[in-house]
């Protein structure tokens, strides 16, 4: 690639960074007053992409393009704040993971939302009248909108920073950003100040996404695309920091620009092609900073949040009653195929559910018990899943060897990824779980020769005596229950112990002699272990196995399943992936705008049980417990 | 013999030296009391001698062992026991579990993962719970403790590995009058008992002087005295760090 080439693509680079910087800096905002991750804010740049478009389109002109522009920042801060009053503000004392929940529920009413009202196709927007044209710089044509673009992203850094510094409500941000503690006990209404944060937050996130309608069509899946990428920016910049942002922005956009700009390349024989390289790109920038500084490029440690979660109970091995009910529940379970032989739909579902239990136990034994928040639990999944197709595939290897190698294969690179993750904490923990997920995904979905690509693998069916559905229905509960049991026996062995210990209390733990990270990085191990075997089952259950089915969805999914469910206890994820599965099912057979009905119920949920299911009826029933005591 | 033996310590942060060629001796079976105002650097030297701190120069030994650049975990396995100043303790746990852990980590036992945790050393664990007068509370949830109890079955915590030196960051912090006294006394009765030398900082000077064999005084970062009760009490310059010299707003008006 030549110099001049090179600089170009860098140009292109800046102009791709505002836009990236303009969400990211709003999630940033948002985090550092509310400490809300919020997931939902690819969506608010998404609604801008589509309302903008609507405007320019119906008003057309110039007016329509720019006026509409400014209109539409002004409406999507309005449904911003809209989301603090009804929704956020109710959840502030649930705990953080339930926020997130709640959060993601909006991603998926939003979603249909658009889909109900703009319909399913892309819709290009206008260019943007006076910008049309395009000048050469360095012998390539540069479209004059893109470089109104690079200007943009610097002038609205600039004017956030004089925001901040100079007026009393950037002021209150910044305060509140270091301790909102301290800033309600000063008498400041919060409430005011973070549905104003919310506003401002969602105003940048729409006009980001405004600003796009001349370069890109507005779709439907920009929404977890932008999160993504956002959350990216925001912990390679440091979380709470608008410059770190903008800085982070600029480097990601540059070495993706970079990599289309490389194209293929060859290293003495080693061809390799960087421009399938972007989908990675930003996540091994990620990677790399956060190893190498935890708390991001211009981040400070966070200040640890006083807790206002409820404390956990100890544990207690189960009472005779809930043994009992385990009992019963295993010979439903092992009848189920007797029971639903006239419908053959409930094995599939049977299925789906047992795998679903699995998944969502294994993840809830690093996130309950660990504390340690994975947001990229598809991974192992995904190199279950991988692991035993491929050797299907390329070795035709037995599907007991295969289911075999599933966790084997699983449980390595959870020991590699958890060698690293066990190093950070909280919401830097869960961003470097994501990017190694996404690099786990993006190496099936671009390595072609060896996957099969986005098609994925296809033909992987069990072998006999396990071909029939009855008999693979039992296989998978058989492993289910294993796998369910096997990591409850280690919650009450002294590995299990010395897990809580080591998340109650870090300090306490290594001063009794315990090397938490070394406990935890080995939990993380067992739990993607146990997680392989899962993905092992799905590849078979379905006889095939492509990127979309171990994307970032798939890790979200496992995150709801153990909070709707309840993170305190150990049932919790049992009853969670099961009701999230079932639901899951029903609706998306039953409606168009499934999305939006499994939103609702989850927020439902978040709203009624904000301690979970299972945990919502342990406090029914302590609280009737202690009513009749005092009644006797 | 000195069980643990400081030489030279020092620390700075930024521009501050915290702990300034500090070096002083535990004997056996010892309780010593480290006192001195606030930002004297009482907790910066505690910190360094558990390893929760590197030091920037000077020695830490123990029983012959050097500590200097060990790990908190692998200074509790050399027989150094602690409590901190304000308590931690496993909220998830019982209170007799609380004290279990310490014992399964002392028997090597953490990477077990099938015989449940609850079942092990449990006996011993009741025993130190009676010691520090806790039994009656062993199966309940340590988060519903009162702080003072809290603070017994850290100590039952701390004694779990047979420690031959307890360090107490200010053990009665936070803690009335009279509980202060019963903590101390109960700590003073217990080490002697088993021969465990303590050192301990302490702001309460009734309890200092009450308890305390030897007493080092740090002001400034640096280690002004180091006597008996009375000699401390008698020392000039311990006065001037703790009552002033009544001069400092004299040089203002003077202004």
């Amino acid at each position: 690639m030549s110099f001049n080439a090179f600089l170009f693509q860098a140009l292109n680079g800046l102009s791709a960074a505002s836009g990236l910087f303009f969400v990211a800096a709003g999630l940033s905002l948002i985090f550092g007053v509310t400490r809300i991750v919020n997931i939902a804010h690819g969506s608010l740049y998404m609604i801008g992409t589509y309302i903008a478009y609507s405007i320019a389109t119906k008003v057309g002109g110039a007016v329509g393009f720019w006026g509409g522009i400014v209109l539409t920042a002004l409406l999507v801060a309005l449904i911003g704040a809209a989301i603090e009053i009804l929704l956020l503000r109710r959840i502030y004392r649930a705990p953080e993971l339930f926020q997130l929940l709640a959060t993601f529920a909006l991603v998926l009413v939003i979603n249909d939302a658009t889909l109900c009202i703009w319909g399913p196709e892309d819709l290009l927007g206008p260019r943007a009248p006076g910008l049309t044209g395009s000048i050469e710089v360095l012998g390539r044509r540069l479209p004059t909108y893109d470089i109104f673009l690079i200007f943009v992203g610097p002038f609205v850094l600039w004017m956030l920073h004089l925001a901040l510094a100079k007026t009393r409500f950037g002021r209150l941000m910044r305060a509140a950003t270091q301790d909102r503690e301290m800033v309600g006990a000063l008498g400041v209404n919060q409430a005011m100040l973070f549905t104003g944060v919310f506003a401002l937050g969602a105003l940048l996130a729409g006009l980001g996404g405004a600003l796009q309608i001349a370069r890109e069509p507005a779709t439907l899946a920009t929404d977890l695309i932008v999160i993504g990428d956002a959350f990216v920016v925001v912990v390679v910049g440091g979380m709470g920091s608008i410059s770190g942002a903008y800085l982070a922005a600029v480097i990601i956009a540059e070495v993706k620009a970079l990599c289309i700009g490389l194209g293929v390349v060859n290293f003495g024989g080693f061809t390799v092609n960087f421009s399938k390289l972007t989908l990675v790109a930003e996540f091994l920038v990620m990677a790399a900073v956060l190893i190498a500084r935890p708390y991001g490029l211009l981040g400070r440690e966070q200040v640890a949040v006083r807790s206002v979660a409820e404390p956990e109970e100890p544990l207690r091995s189960a009472t005779a009653a809930t043994k009992i009910a385990g009992l019963i529940l295993l010979v439903v379970l092992v009848c189920l195929p007797l029971i639903a032989k006239n419908s053959p739909y409930t094995l599939v579902l049977g299925i789906d559910v047992l795998i679903a239990v699995l998944f969502a136990t294994s993840l809830h034994f690093i996130m309950g018990p660990g504390g340690m928040h994975s947001f990229g639990h598809a991974a192992y999944f995904g190199l279950g899943a991988y692991g035993a197709a491929l050797l299907v595939k390329w070795f035709a290897a037995p599907m007991g060897l295969a289911l075999a190698a599933a966790p084997v294969l699983a449980l390595v690179g959870a020991l590699l990824f958890g060698w690293f993750a066990v190093r950070l904490s909280g919401v830097y923990l869960a961003m470097l779980t994501l990017a190694f997920a996404q690099i786990v995904w993006a190496a099936v979905f671009q390595w072609e020769t060896l996957t099969g690509g986005s098609n994925g693998v296809l033909g992987v069916w069990p072998s006999v005596p396990f071909d029939s559905r009855g008999a693979f229905y039992f296989l998978t509960l058989a492993l289910a229950a294993l796998g369910v049991l096997l990591l409850r026996k280690f919650l009450f062995a002294p590995f299990g112990y010395a897990m809580r210990a080591g998340r109650d209390s870090p300090l306490r733990a290594e001063a009794i002699g315990l090397d938490v990270k070394r406990v935890h990085w080995l939990a993380f191990a067992i739990a993607g272990g146990i997680c392989g075997i899962a993905g092992g089952l799905f590849a078979f259950a379905k006889g095939s196995i492509s990127p979309e089915t171990i994307g970032v969805s798939r890790s979200i999914d496992g995150l709801v399943m153990v909070l709707l469910g309840g993170i305190q206890t150990l049932t919790g994820p049992i009853v969670g992936a099961s009701v999230y599965a079932v639901l899951q099912d029903f609706m998306m057979r039953s409606t168009e705008y499934w999305r939006a009905l499994l939103g609702g119920i989850i927020l439902l949920l978040v709203l009624a049980f904000p301690s979970g299911i299972v945990g919502g009826f342990v406090k029914l029933i302590s609280r009737r417990k202690t009513t009749s005591k005092a009644a006797s | 013999m000195s069980d643990l033996a400081i030489r030279s310590l020092s620390k700075s942060f930024g521009g501050v030296r915290a702990v300034n060629e500090v070096s002083f001796d535990i004997k056996r079976g010892e309780f010593l009391a480290l006192i001195g105002p606030n930002g004297a650097g009482k907790s910066t030297c505690f910190n360094m001698i558990n390893g929760q701190l590197p030091p920037d120069s000077g020695e830490i030994w123990f029983e012959g062992a050097k500590l200097n650049g060990r790990k908190p975990r692998d200074i509790w396995r050399l027989g150094i026991g602690r409590t901190f100043q304000v308590a931690a303790t496993f909220n998830s746990m019982t209170v007799v579990e609380n004290v279990q852990m310490p014992l399964i980590s002392h028997a090597n036992q953490v990477y077990r993962l099938w015989k449940p945790a609850s079942s092990l050393h449990r006996e011993r664990a009741l025993e130190l719970l009676a010691q520090v007068g806790m039994q009656d509370a062993a199966d309940r949830p340590s988060r519903e403790l009162a702080y003072g109890d809290v603070k017994r079955v850290e100590l039952a915590i701390a004694l779990a590995n047979d420690p031959r030196l307890l360090l107490m960051d200010e053990p009665t912090a936070g803690m009335a009058p009279k509980e202060r006294n019963d903590l101390i006394a109960l700590v003073k009765r217990l080490v002697i008992e088993k021969g465990i030398s303590v050192l301990f900082t302490e702001h309460s000077m009734d309890v200092v002087f009450a308890f305390a064999d030897r007493i080092i005084v740090l002001a400034r970062g640096r280690l002004i005295a180091d006597g008996d009760a009375k000699s401390i009490r008698d020392n000039p310059q311990v006065r001037e760090v703790y009552f002033g010299t009544g001069k400092t707003f004299q040089k203002s008006e003077a202004h």
